[in-house]
Formats: structure tokens, sequence, C-alpha cells
């Protein structure tokens, strides 16, 4: 089961605790058994019209957690369904509200807009709590411990200054928002530590406009043109079906390898900056690759209306897992048990009753 | 007694202890180096049952033990977890999950083929008129802002039209209102809409393409089997409600959703506007009928606007007719001739 690499062992290193070891993180689980689990979570969240998702969702993140190993051991979910279907009770009374927002008066408009941005950090820190504390290995649990100040600074602070510049600064929000959730996360007393990364994320961004704006450009004037077409001759529906279908064609082909290499790229900036005390990750995605995963995971859910997701979300982790590794001075069972030693129980049934988890 | 291999971890480090488990009536034992502990069985709490590697018990003050026998946690905590066990049952079957499948697939199939529809008209009924018309006034003023202007026809015509109208319009059932809305808009050419909350928009463009009252009634009498229909509204609740079912079925692809939510939910939305379409023509037949005008001249109306739009591209349009929102002219303008 473990399946360490010494990378470090130079000839003639003198001290021994120098070593480095590479704990690859492995990854076990099986698209047919997956298949299997996602068809009985589907068939009871329809019958019980939707209740039953939270139990699906526990059910799925169990399964996940546990077939991803580091060092032979599994992460464990601890989610309790209840709390997660009182959040989707809240998000779904949120997206009422805001449906309902555009009908109102502008003052109350803006009114409810204002509440939005002031409940919106402290909802992302109750669900960073939530899935940090129900997230554990070896028997000890993430924690998160960002403050709502901080987080309204980094959310809606920097999150201002996109719409205002035009999408421009949208790296800095991003880089921001990335930071403060990673800082605050940790295993038991030990925090993540991340450097900086606004720089770094920005140029990743701009490599990314410099790669796909021609054809970004390309794809615009075939589809404008073909939609001008269509208004041209507005009965003919072949030209309105056509200009669609290239449309997507052309989203597919721009967004899909922007998408992948953005994607690719920031998991590796996050990841290989990231430290947890003597715990540094290496995360070796290519761009091209993440681009093929999603295309032909797309071209498969298509295909087979839908029946390939299963295959499709296993085979995406069982990449990221292949491509991420934990390199650690010394056995990383020494160091968690030198650093959360103070960790007890911290009264997580209560702190149940105030959380929610919102997302997917 | 029912015995296994575990590891043991006491929670506040994330050492880890080869024990051995003894489990007895009551009482479960922990044993191994520097480990020696007893608890009563009813204190400790064993996970729900999966195809995971490792299934984990919770110790009393907060220890664990982590163990991949599975058998043996079956044997020594038969009744935990009965809803998770029973789901289990079927996960791990093929044959019970193909037919879960087969049943999942028919009852989406017939969801969204006649179960969405009928969900949306009973639910519009539900929604009070007056929201329907603050919806129907965004219509209306979206339009305004992005294709149409005020209409440039003569205050005589505009008073025929509105006397054909009333025509159309009389004997809608109580508690619905259609106005009419005429108004010049020169991107969409000749053109009529229903709008929720019973606006009929009539471009200029439509008004003149007309060569009389008759084909023009017939027109309205479509729109009006629209508003009658509440058809707008059914179509927006219709929508949501397709991009909801697809979103759920697909969301666990998240990266992808967005492309992949909205082509298939497109996809269906196509089909749902074709079927209101002919429920429209139907309505436009009775009424005429009860008016005393010819199908036909409904009929002649389509023609002209085929006609008018290129009509000579229409023959190559049937394979992808499912994709428009429109059924192709000349299948409708079949089926009108050929009677209700």
């Amino acid at each position: 089961m473990q399946q360490q690499v010494e990378s470090g062992a130079v000839v003639g290193a003198p001290v021994r605790a120098q070593a480095q070891r590479r704990y690859p993180v492995v990854f076990t689980a099986s698209a047919p058994e997956y298949f299997r689990i996602w068809i009985v979570n589907l068939a009871l969240t329809v019958i019980t019209l939707g209740i039953y998702s939270a139990w699906a969702k526990v059910r799925r993140k169990r399964y996940f957690y546990g077939h991803t190993l580091i060092d032979g051991d599994g992460f464990e979910y601890r989610g309790n369904p209840v709390a997660i279907l009182k959040g989707r009770v809240v998000a779904l009374a949120l997206l009422a509200i805001y449906s309902l927002a555009g009908r109102l008066p502008d003052l109350l408009h803006w009114a409810l807009l204002a509440t939005a941005a002031l409940a919106l950090p402290w909802l992302a820190l109750r669900s960073f709590a939530f899935n940090a504390r129900n997230s554990a290995w070896r028997n000890v649990a993430f924690r998160f411990d960002g403050s709502y100040r901080d987080a309204l600074i980094a959310i809606v602070g920097y999150g201002v200054l996109v719409p205002l510049s035009a999408f421009l600064l949208y790296p800095l929000w991003k880089a921001k928002t990335l930071r403060f959730a990673w800082r605050h996360h940790g295993l038991g007393t030990t925090r993540f530590a991340m450097p900086e990364i606004t720089g770094a994320l920005f140029w990743i961004y701009i490599k990314a406009a410099g790669l796909v704006l021609p054809l970004l450009i390309v794809a615009l004037v075939v589809s404008v043109s073909l939609g001008w077409l269509s208004v041209q001759r507005p009965s003919a529906a072949s030209g309105v079906a056509m200009s669609v279908i290239v449309g997507l064609a052309m989203l597919l082909a721009v967004y899909l390898p922007l998408f992948a290499y953005v994607r690719a790229r920031t998991a590796n900036l996050v990841m290989n900056g990231l430290a947890l005390g003597p715990l540094r990750f290496e995360s070796r995605q290519g761009a091209r690759e993440v681009a093929w995963l999603y295309l032909s995971n797309a071209g498969a859910i298509a295909l087979t209306l839908g029946l390939a997701v299963p295959w499709a979300v296993v085979r995406a982790m069982r990449y990221r897992a292949s491509r991420l590794a934990v390199v650690a001075s010394g056995s990383p069972a020494e160091f968690a048990a030198a650093e959360s030693e103070k960790v007890g129980a911290t009264g997580g049934e209560v702190m149940d009753l105030l959380d929610f988890d919102i997302g997917v | 007694m029912i015995e296994f291999d575990a590891f043991y971890f006491d929670g506040r480090s994330s050492a880890r202890r080869p024990v051995r488990v003894r489990g007895g009536p009551g009482v479960l034992y922990v044993v191994g180096e520097g480990v020696r502990l007893e608890y009563p069985l009813s204190q400790v709490r064993v996970d729900a049952p999966m195809e995971v590697p490792q299934r984990r018990i919770a110790l009393p003050g907060g220890g664990q033990l982590q163990t991949s026998d599975h058998a043996a946690l079956a044997a020594l905590f038969p009744g935990e977890h009965a809803l998770e066990q029973s789901v289990h049952a079927f996960e791990r079957r093929w044959i019970r999950v193909l037919a879960v499948l087969a049943l999942l697939g028919a009852a989406l199939w017939w969801g969204a083929s006649d179960g969405l529809p009928l969900a949306a008209k009973l639910l519009a009924g539900w929604v009070p008129q007056r929201a329907e018309a603050a919806m129907g006034k965004g219509a209306l003023d979206a339009v305004d802002r992005s294709w149409c202007g005020p209409t440039e026809l003569g205050a005589e015509r505009q008073g025929a039209l509105r006397a054909d109208f009333e025509r159309a319009a009389r004997e809608l059932p109580g508690g619905i209102s259609a106005r009419l809305a005429l108004r010049r808009c020169a991107k969409i050419g000749p053109n009529a809409f229903a709008l929720p909350g019973g606006t009929v928009v009539v471009t200029d463009a439509l008004a003149r393409l007309a060569q009389n009252d008759e084909q023009l009634i017939s027109v309205l009498a479509h729109e009006l089997g629209h508003v009658h229909g509440r058809h707008s509204l059914r179509l927006a609740l219709q929508s949501a409600g397709a991009a909801a079912l697809v979103a759920a079925l697909l969301g666990d692809a998240v990266s992808l959703a967005g492309i992949a939510v909205a082509l298939p939910a497109a996809l269906i939305q196509a089909g749902y506007s074709r079927d209101l379409e002919r429920e429209a023509d139907d309505y436009a037949l009775a009424r005429l009928a009860a008016l005393g005008i010819p199908g036909e001249r409904f009929a002649e109306m389509l023609a002209l606007l085929e006609h008018e739009r290129g009509g000579k591209r229409a023959a190559a349009t049937s394979a992808l007719d499912y994709l428009s929102t429109h059924p192709a002219s000349a299948e409708r303008i079949r089926r009108i001739r050929s009677g209700p």
C-alpha cells in the first residue's frame, strides 16, 4: 500500500532526515461502481422530488473521498445530509428572491442587492467551515477559520472591482479569494500557507488571452455572419439552426482550450505554492491533456445522452489525482502527530446547527 | 465473537496504530501495542455501508477505527443504517441498477414530453393574472427598447385594425383581457407575437402584407390562441423546468455544466413551442369558423408570410424542423387546409 518514492536522496547526502518522500495521491474509484451509485442516487432523488439529493450528495462525496488515498489512508466525508438539505432550501430561497428582484422598484432592488453582498461572505464562510470540518484524514479533521471581515474584503471588496474594471481585474479578485480560502484552511491545527499569486495569475490570463484571441475573432466573425444571414431570412429554419449549431461548435472550440488552459495552470500555480507544515504539493496538470479530457468527456456525455457522466467524472478526478503528489520532509505520519496533538473534539454537532452547505 | 484487523486513530494525532478488534455480545475490545480499550457496543457508531476501501467506527471520546473487513462490520452491526443498507443492496447488483435505469429513463421521457408541459399548464393556473401582466409589461418594454418603435400606420388604418382585433378577441373567457399593440419593427419584418398577460404585438409590415381583413383576423386569432392558452407563461415555466431537469441530470459534470445544460434544454424547448403553435392554430381555426371566416384565409396568410420571408429555402428545412421554434409553414398550411 505504501507507494513512497525517495526523491531527494542525493548520493552522499549527509542527513537522512533531509530526504524528501513523495507520496502520490492514489485514486481507486471505478466508473462502473460509481455508475451504479449515481443511478440509484438519481432515481431516489426523482422519486422524493429532490429531497434525497442531500443524501445522494453525502453518498457521492463519501465514495470519492474514501477512494482518494495518501500514504495508504483514504479521506473521510462526515457531512450530515440534513445540514445539506437546509443549505439547499436557503439556496432556493435566495434564487427565488433573486428572480423576484428584477420586478421590484429600483430602491428596493438595490437594498436587496446590498443585503446579498453583505450576506454572501457569511454564506461562503459557513460553507467552507462545514466542508472543512466534515473532511478528515486519519481521524484528523480539516478546519477553516476565516473571519467575516477578511471574507468581505476578499469576496465583495475585490469583487466590486471586477465589473468596474470591465472584467480586467478578474484575476486579481480570483487570486485574492483563492488565497483567502486556502490560508484559512488547515489540517488539525496546522494552517495551509500560500504565497501571493496575483502576478502569476494575471500572467496566466494574459497568456490565455494571447493564445485564444485569434480563434475567438474567427469564431465571432463566422457566427455573426451566420446569424446575420438568418436574420435576413427569418423563415429559413435551417439558417437559424445552423447558426445555433455552428455557434455552439465555435464556443466549444474556443471556450474549451481557454478554460482548460486556465484551469490547469491555475491548479498548478495554487498547489505548487501551497504548504502544510513540512508538506509541499506537486501538481503537474497539462493544459492540452485537460482540454482533451474536457472535450472527450463532453462528447461522451452528449453521445450517450448523459449516461457517461459517471465515467467522465471518475476520469477527470483520476487525472487530477494522478498529477498531484504530496512531498514531505520526513514521514507525514510523524508530521501530523507532532503538529495536531492539540486537536480535540470541538463541539462539531453544535456548529452543525449553524452551518449548512451550499454548492453542488 | 467477531474478530478483525483495524487501525486505531485516537483523534488527537494522525498516528496510525494497528490493532485487533474483538466484538463480543454488547462489548467492543480494541487491543494493540500500547492500546487496550473497551466500549459498550451501543456507544460506538459505525458508518453506513458503501463500496469504499475502508469503513470506520467512531468511538466515544473522539477515537476511530478504520478497517477494510466489510464482512466483519456487517456481522457486528446487522441492524445499523437500514436506509443505506437497502440503498447499498441496490447499488451492488447490476441487474437491479439496470432495472432502475429503465424505470428512470421511462419516467424522464414522460416527464420531458408530457409531465413538464402538464405541470406548467397546472402551475400557470396558479400564477395570478397580475403577475403575468407584470411579466408582459417587462417583455413589451424590452421589445420597445431593442426592436420596435411606435407604429407609422395612419389613424384610420389603426382604427380598422383595432376593430378587427375586437372581433377576433370577443368571447375570450373571463379574466383574460387581450390588448393590441401596434409597432413598427424594421428588424423583425412582418410578424405578430403574443406576450404574457395578453398583449398581442402586430408589426406594421404584417398589417401591410395582409391582402384583406379576414387574413389579418386569422393571424390575430392564432395569437389570441396563445393568449387564451397562456402559452408565453407556460413556455417560460416549461423552459425553467427543462433547465432544472437537465441540470439535475448532468449537474455532476460541473465543469461543463454551462454548455451541457444549455443545448439539451434548448432542444426540449423547441419541441414544446411546436406543440403550442399547433394548439394556437387549432384555436384560430375554431375561432374563424365561429366568425364565419373560411380557414383558407389563414392558409393564405401563412403562405404570404412564407413567401415574404424567402420561401424558396423552406424545402430544405424539413430535416432541421425539430430545431425551429415554428414548425415549417408548409406543414402548417397543409394541416390547416386538411381541416381542424
